[in-house]
């Protein structure tokens, strides 16, 4: 596993890469980092992938922006990160914000994309958007009983009951790590209407979904809109099932990249 | 100015580092700098700029298992982390460099010093942990790892430690961007403080030969023990800011940097 960082205009992006092959990109969801994808690296590599999981801006080890993004500003430092990679044309795994700067990015650079698998599609009605643009964000002032840290675990475990205590735990520091701008990237995924660059995909595509997602409603409104895509649910699960179950998750992913 | 971030091929897998870059960043005078346990090359953040700009050429690195740099495949001994610093200096062609390191980056700094004197050019020894055999073997049972609790007790109640043991702190915000980095040391945050108890650092500080300074604060948690090491080595320096905690970075940077930097480009 060799990490490195790539100089965009956004700063430095920071990624982690492991194996040979072909290249897969992996784009986490909000607030994490490509530590989501731990457990992922080596099975996935392990069927002849060269894998490279990248820290969105603002997130993990990446520089980020200084006022709040669109998912099409994250798609576009994607871009910059593939020219600095020589990647002409990879693979992208993704999942929830990961997933909305996927398709953003193959509805406008088609010729960079070869096949990707997007787990947990974030594609609101209006309504639902607007709701989750309204909702407040977590205050992570500091306590000096260290509240602040207890009270997001508390969160963490009330939103994915089930997941490993690891996996909550990771999703807490890096929450925090992520600092008082960590809402960047849900604010982006919640004020973009993916269905028009949904529409404009042309590399053949794969949707995961999982059954504890509270995304997974969206499966149905995909399969009216893109018929033509391939569909794959885990029963179960919850935010955490990348980290949690990432073998089957990881196989999933292989077998469609690599068109098993 | 900026701070870019880099990695460095090291004995034990990647070495990850902050130096400043850019104009007025200093080409003059190098420095390593090391940071303490359990933190990361995040400690010194507040303190590059204020470097560079008093002509150094400060890099930052991150102790192997800390920060971005790989952890070894077996728990690392103070010997094995200073052999962070060489591949450090080759990678900026640096043929001899000043190293600071504080509190157990003290200790690495101490034991690299002593096994390769010819690499060294001034040592700063901020807070150097010179515990006799006694008192390290008092403190070597205590770090170890720390369950994860599912009501994330375990969160909250190491933060209150982190609280309770940085006596006189003013600056909360720093002691979470602090805490963060033990956090983000994961499972094995513990080894950078086993490794410094387990370590002879009386043994390898009277046998120093390196121009050195000793740096402390007046209110810092081991103030008591630069107070020793001048005791044991009047031959060395000795400097100390007023006030302030092992967060002394964060608290007093211009003061901090000015302090180094005018030991650094002394005679």
């Amino acid at each position: 596993m060799r990490k490195g960082y790539v100089d965009t205009p956004v700063g430095q992006v920071h990624y982690r890469e492991h194996g040979s092959g072909a290249p897969l990109v992996l784009l986490h969801q909000t607030a994490w980092s490509s530590t989501q994808f731990k457990n992922a690296m080596e099975p996935l590599a392990a069927r002849g992938l060269r894998v490279i999981a990248v820290d969105t801006p603002g997130y993990g080890m990446s520089d980020g922006f200084t006022s709040p993004p669109t998912i099409a500003q994250y798609a576009d430092i994607l871009l910059s990160v593939f020219d600095q990679l020589g990647l002409k044309k990879a693979s992208i795994a993704a999942h929830h914000t990961g997933v909305s700067i996927a398709i953003s990015f193959a509805a406008r650079f088609p010729d960079r994309v070869e096949r990707m698998a997007l787990h947990g599609v974030p594609l609101y009605t209006p309504e639902e958007r607007a709701e989750r643009l309204a909702r407040p964000h977590f205050d992570q002032t500091p306590q000096t009983d260290g509240s602040h840290l207890q009270k997001r675990f508390q969160n963490g475990v009330r939103m994915s009951p089930g997941a490993s205590l690891e996996a909550i735990n990771w999703s807490t520091v890096l929450f925090f790590w992520a600092g008082p701008l960590e809402w960047y990237g849900h604010h982006a995924a919640f004020s973009y209407d993916s269905a028009p660059d949904l529409m404009k995909i042309k590399a053949p595509t794969l949707i995961m979904s999982n059954t504890g997602d509270t995304l997974h409603v969206v499966v149905d409104r995909i399969k009216k809109l893109r018929p033509d895509f391939s569909f794959s649910v885990m029963e179960g699960g919850t935010y955490h099932v990348v980290y949690d179950e990432a073998l089957p998750w990881a196989k999933n992913v292989a077998d469609f990249v690599l068109d098993k | 100015m900026t701070i870019r971030r880099g990695y460095i091929d090291g004995p034990f897998g990647q070495l990850h580092y902050r130096a400043v870059e850019g104009s007025g960043a200093g080409d003059g005078v190098p420095l390593i700098l090391s940071h303490q346990s359990p933190s990361s090359s995040m400690q010194f953040i507040a303190g590059l700029e204020p470097l560079a700009a008093l002509g150094l050429k400060v890099v930052a690195v991150d102790t192997p298992g800390y920060g971005c740099s790989d952890l070894p495949a077996h728990r690392p001994s103070v010997i094995d982390y200073s052999k962070m610093f060489a591949p450090v200096m080759d990678h900026f062609h640096w043929s001899a460099a000043n190293l600071l390191g504080h509190h157990t980056g003290a200790a690495n700094v101490t034991a690299f010093a002593v096994r390769e004197p010819k690499r060294v050019l001034k040592l700063i020894l901020n807070g150097p942990p010179v515990f006799t055999p006694e008192e390290r073997a008092e403190r070597l049972p205590k770090p170890g790892p720390i369950a994860i609790e599912s009501d994330g007790s375990h969160l909250s109640k190491r933060f209150q430690g982190r609280v309770n043991v940085t006596v006189g702190w003013t600056r909360l915000d720093a002691m979470q961007k602090n805490f963060m980095q033990t956090l983000w040391a994961g499972e094995t945050f513990w080894y950078g403080h086993k490794a410094a108890y387990e370590y002879d650092m009386m043994t390898d500080f009277m046998a120093l030969k390196a121009p050195t300074l000793i740096l402390s604060n007046s209110t810092d948690d081991i103030y008591h023990l630069a107070q020793r090491a001048r005791q044991l080595r009047p031959d060395m320096a000795y400097a100390e800011l007023s006030g302030g905690t092992h967060d002394i970075v964060d608290e007093q940077p211009e003061a901090w940097a000015a302090a180094v930097a005018q030991y650094l480009k002394s005679a």
